[in-house]
């Protein structure tokens, strides 16, 4: 590996080490995608419940398919560490790690909260600003413009439905802002590390 | 006059090594071993002397009963990278290119 190393080769080198470390990008996308329709689906049969039955459990699909996405991560997240234990750990990684811990603090200090205090018409536009956050900031920090997209749709659509109301408009909106912020950016990002693998 | 390039980085494996790290919080020794295509005992053997020159943090535990070597580089390394960058522009600039 030492013959003939001169100064072009030295910076070949270096431009090639700098771009193998790069190169290593983890797919992301199974845990946008698998929230994102979680979300997607719970918020549709909510407000299908609401708007075309008389069942008094219309929050049953949040209930029940929630705390299904939370152990169905946890499986996930401990299969893919033994399966593919970390070689790598990049800065881009490691902060992402305290957006999600953020996040979820944010999700359940909201979740936990709100309706216990009777706040329910906060209740969406409050998720969906912090749906908003963490698209915008993890959008920023992967270089991925779809996801910081996502975020601004949330944030929009969390500006609209503080003047709304209505429990459906409120759901139809959250539907809105996965679709355009989670499964969309999602599918977008394995797309996107399909074709650099 | 040119600046002599650092011996200790102007090495193809080091140099290599060195260039992985920068961008990365911290690396696994498969990880360097995978990237750079070098042996095992002579990774070994450049990551120690990197080690010696305080370029570089060499952890060793264990996962799972086997021995993992987990690899920082350390400021000292990074100055010594960047100052050897600033030293490599001289030798290819333009105006250092052999004139036909």
């Amino acid at each position: 590996m030492e013959k003939e190393f001169n100064e072009k080769n030295a910076l070949q080198l270096i431009e090639q080490m700098i771009g193998k470390a790069k190169e290593d990008i983890q797919d992301k996308s199974f845990f946008f995608l698998f929230w994102g329709y979680l979300v997607f689906v719970a918020a549709l049969t909510n407000w299908f419940l609401l708007e075309f039955t008389d069942f008094t459990y219309h929050s049953l699909p949040w209930l029940v398919l929630m705390p299904l996405g939370g152990i169905v991560t946890m499986i996930v997240s401990v299969r893919e560490k033994k399966i593919q234990p970390v070689k790598v750990k990049s800065y881009v990684n490691e902060n992402l790690k305290f957006v999600i811990q953020a996040f979820c603090i944010a999700m359940f200090t909201v979740c936990f909260c709100m309706p216990a205090s009777g706040q329910w018409q906060a209740f969406y536009p409050s998720i969906m600003i912090i749906y908003g956050i963490w698209l915008y900031v993890s959008g920023g920090m992967l270089q991925f413009k779809p996801l910081m997209y996502g975020g601004i749709l949330n944030f929009l659509l969390a500006g609209a439905t503080y003047f709304s109301s209505t429990h459906q408009l409120h759901l139809l909106s959250i539907a809105v802002g996965v679709l355009g912020g989670y499964i969309i950016p999602g599918h977008l990002l394995k797309a996107k590390y399909n074709k650099s693998v | 006059m040119f600046k002599e390039l650092n011996p200790i980085l102007h090495s193809q494996l080091r140099l290599a090594i060195i260039s992985l790290l920068i961008g990365v919080k911290e690396a696994d020794f498969t990880f360097l071993k995978e990237k750079t295509s070098a042996t095992a005992g002579n990774l070994s053997v450049q990551l120690n002397k990197l080690k010696e020159a305080g370029y570089i943090e060499l952890e060793k535990t264990f996962k799972n009963n086997y021995p993992l070597t987990t690899c920082r580089i350390t400021p000292t390394g990074i100055k010594a990278f960047e100052e050897y960058i600033q030293t490599l522009k001289q030798y290819i600039s333009p105006e250092n290119e052999p004139k036909n």
